[in-house]
Order: C-alpha cells, then structure tokens, then sequence
C-alpha cells in the first residue's frame, strides 16, 4: 500500500470506528440499557422478547419510528419545525471529533511515528466540545418556539436557562484541569496523569463537574425541560416519530461525549491505574494498541450506566433548587476550587 | 491553524447532516400516511388552546441568560490564565501569575456577590 492510501484508510477509519460505535452500537445498548437497568430496579422484567434478552428491541423500536406518520401539527412553524431535529444530530456528531480514545501509537508498525486515535487534532483542544455543545442550546429553544405550544415554549426556556447555568459550573471545573495539566490539548491531559489521576487533586472540580454533566444533558434529576407531570415532555411535546427519535438519539450520543470528556479529565482515560502504567506491565502499546482503548471504553461505559442508574433512583429537582444548586453552590465551588489548586501549586512548588 | 486540522470536523459535518436529514427524509418515505385531520391539532391535553400563541414569559430567563454572558466570557478569559500560570510555575514566577489570577478572580466574585445580593439568583420572588 502506498503511503497516502494508508493515511487515507486511518483517517477514514478512525472516523468509521467513532461514528459507528456511536450511533450503531452505543445508542442502541443504550436505549436497551436503559429499559432494563430501569426494569431491575423497579423489580420488573423489562424488555426480553426481541431477540435473546431483548437485545434487538432497540431495532425494532428503530423500524417502529421508520414506519409511523410524518406528523406536522398545523400550528407550528413547519421549515423550523423540521430544523430543529436536525440541529440538535449535529453538534451531538461534531463533538467527537478531539476525543481520543487512545494512547499515540504506531498500530503495530504501520506508522514510523506514534500517531493520534483522534478524528482531528485542533490545537483548541477540548475548548472545541465546550463551543460546539452550546450549539445543542439553539436546537433546544427552536424546537420549542417553533411547536407554537405552551408545554414546548416552556421546556425549552427551561432547558435554555439550565443548560447555559451549568456551562459555568463546567466551565470552572475544566479551568482547574488546565492548571493542574497545563496543555488544553486532551491527549496531554491524559499523558499528565500518569502518576496521579486529576480526580484527587481535582476532587472539588469533579464535584462541580459531576451534577453540570447531568444537567447539561438534561437527565434526570435535571430533567426539569420534560418535567412529566408539569410539562408533559417539554420542548419536544409536538414532536413524533423519527424527528423524536433524533431528539432522542442527540441525547444518548452527548451522554456519551460528556461521560468520556470526564473519563479523560478525572480518571486518567486509557491510563490503567494511577502510577501504574501499561509498559509497567509490560504491554507495547504499539502492538497491542486495543487494549488501552477498550480499557478507555470500559470506563466510559460506567459512567453511561452511572447515567442511567441516577436517572431510576434519585427525584427530580425542582425548578428554583436547581437554578439556586448551579448559581449559589456549583460556582462558588468551582472559583473557590481554582483558587485553592492554584495556591496549592504555588506552595507546593517553592 | 491548517485548514486540513479541520477536515476531521467538516466530515462528521457532513455526516451529522446526512444523518439527520437522511432520517426525516426515510421516515417521510415509508411512514405511514393516513390523513386525519384531528392528528394535526395541538396537544393540549383535549381542552383548545387559549391565549396567544406564544405568550410573555418569565423575565427571570432573560435575566439568567444577560448573567451567563458576562460569567462565561470570564470562564474563557481564565483558560489562558491557566496555561500561563502552569508555564510560570516551571520558571519561578508562579507567585506572580497567582496574584494576577487572584485579582480576576476577585472580580468574579464581587460581581457574583452582587448578582446574589440584588436577588437576580432567587428564583422565587
């Protein structure tokens, strides 16, 4: 194979891997996931007719929303009707792009230097997930002024307000990952903790990080926008069939983008264990380069059960406890966290 | 920057519009299309709509909206802060930067003092 060919085939496999594995295996477990953790936890069977366990129930419910009526109710804004969907599949799929899900290396000799699983390398590292991700907030506030109904119009101005609100929280806590890793660049994020994951010095940022990721996507005990007994489902009221469906698939897939920002900001991404590294045991990364990433994966499949485990455990917030949780306890939490870590480093230093 | 950095991006772009019009455009052609006009009415839990249509909301969003502007552009200004402050450290200016970052945060927080004393962070009243 000639050298550009080869370039050409890493490129296209690297973005291959990431979209398949999002919208073709994660999104679908995910849904399946989800219905029978939730199952387990309210002593129920859940979903186990389709296939063994219910595997292919997801499929099904995928033809399912293939097959029902393209609704349009008369009162809405037909053109912006139809684009709000569509928005909200595209950030959930740019995001991706600088998340690397493994250490540099040669493939086996394929490379003469260690390169990137990472779709593209922009020296804005992961300042490009937190721009591209506010995008999901224009989805969100079309989706519901465009449905021209009062349950719409309210998810979404809720859905705006606590989406932007937990961007500061986020935000603050991602500051103090800078300070302790220096680079904004997610691959040295990770290359900096090798001997001590972020999640211990950074204890006071996870705690800010942690409820802003649920919120920003809008999962429960933040899903005030589809508060089901006030709102009936809030900004996506009007919508059926597969424009829900997007809507739906858009949230699986930011879950899965935020779980793994967290992975790599906390807990040391495809690092085996903290001051233990994959040459101490003796595994060549260039050969087996496999297995660091299904070891990020694994962690990264954690947190989307952590995801679906608090969705079927804790209550809903209400609306004034939420707004109050972000503004007066997650952003003193994380201006007090920069303080105290920068101080902290100075100190430790001199 | 090299605009080739960002080919990554445009093709998940493209991909993320194909995904999504590709979608709607296969619902649309083998979904199901039995015209009924009441299918089109508004969900209103049975009960006609009243009021305009979209009617005046809380000032409270706009609010919180004005308020995230100002905090989040300081959130950004305090990204580079923090790769200066890593970089000084190595070099013995750590105690320097610190207090600079110690200033801007300080303004942060007289303005986030004031937002909470003037009740713009109460939700309730």
């Amino acid at each position: 194979m000639s050298e550009a060919l080869i370039e050409w085939a890493f490129f296209a496999g690297k973005i291959g891997l990431l979209f398949g594995l999002a919208f073709g295996f994660i999104a679908p477990m995910m849904v399946w996931v989800e219905r029978r953790v939730c199952a387990l936890i309210q002593d129920r069977v859940g979903p186990n007719r389709v296939g063994p366990f219910g595997l292919l129930q997801t499929l099904a419910d995928g033809i399912k929303l293939l097959l029902k009526e393209d609704l349009r109710p008369e009162q809405v804004h037909h053109k912006l009707f139809i684009l709000a969907p569509i928005l909200s599949v595209i950030p959930a799929t740019m995001t991706f792009a600088v998340i690397p899900f493994g250490p540099p290396t040669t493939l086996g000799g394929l490379f003469d230097v260690p390169r990137r699983l990472q779709i593209a390398e922009l020296n804005v590292g992961f300042l490009y997930v937190l721009a591209i991700s506010s995008l999901a907030v224009y989805s969100i506030a079309l989706a519901g002024w465009a449905s021209n109904n009062k349950f719409s119009v309210l998810g979404a101005l809720r859905a705006s307000a606590q989406m932007i609100s937990y961007e500061l929280a986020m935000g603050l806590a991602v500051v103090s990952i800078v300070l302790l890793s220096g680079s904004v660049d997610l691959v040295k994020i990770v290359e900096s903790q090798a001997n001590m994951w972020h999640i211990v010095p950074g204890i006071l940022a996870f705690v800010a990080f942690l409820p802003a990721m649920f919120a920003e996507t809008n999962r429960t005990p933040f899903d005030l926008p589809e508060a089901e007994a006030e709102l009936v489902v809030g900004f996506h009221t009007e919508y059926s069939g597969m424009k829900f469906g997007l809507f739906f698939l858009a949230e699986y897939i930011n879950m899965t983008t935020i779980s793994a920002l967290c992975v790599l900001f906390f807990f040391g991404g495809w690092e085996l264990l903290p001051g233990l590294s994959w040459a101490a045991i003796g595994l060549d990364i260039n050969q087996l380069w496999f297995v660091p990433m299904l070891w990020f994966f694994a962690k990264v499949a954690f947190f989307l059960f952590f995801f679906v485990w608090v969705r079927w455990t804790v209550p809903r917030f209400r609306y004034d406890q939420l707004m109050s949780l972000g503004w007066k306890t997650l952003v003193p939490i994380g201006i007090f966290n920069i303080v105290v870590t920068a101080i902290a480093m100075v100190a430790l230093k001199g | 920057m090299l605009l080739s950095d960002y080919l990554g991006v445009f093709v998940l772009l493209s991909l993320g519009i194909l995904t999504g019009v590709g979608a709607l455009a296969a619902a649309n052609i083998f979904g199901a299309k039995r015209y009924q006009p009441n299918k089109l009415s508004p969900y209103e839990c049975g009960i006609p709509s009243e009021g305009a249509e979209n009617q005046r909301y809380s000032i409270k969003f706009y609010l919180v909206a004005v308020s995230f502007i100002l905090f989040d552009i300081e959130v950004i200004f305090l990204v580079p802060w923090a790769l200066a402050f890593h970089q000084g450290l190595n070099v013995g200016h750590g105690g320097f930067l610190l207090a600079i970052g110690l200033v801007f945060l300080g303004v942060i927080t007289l303005g986030l003092i004031y937002e909470w004393r003037r009740g713009l962070l109460d939700w309730n009243n």
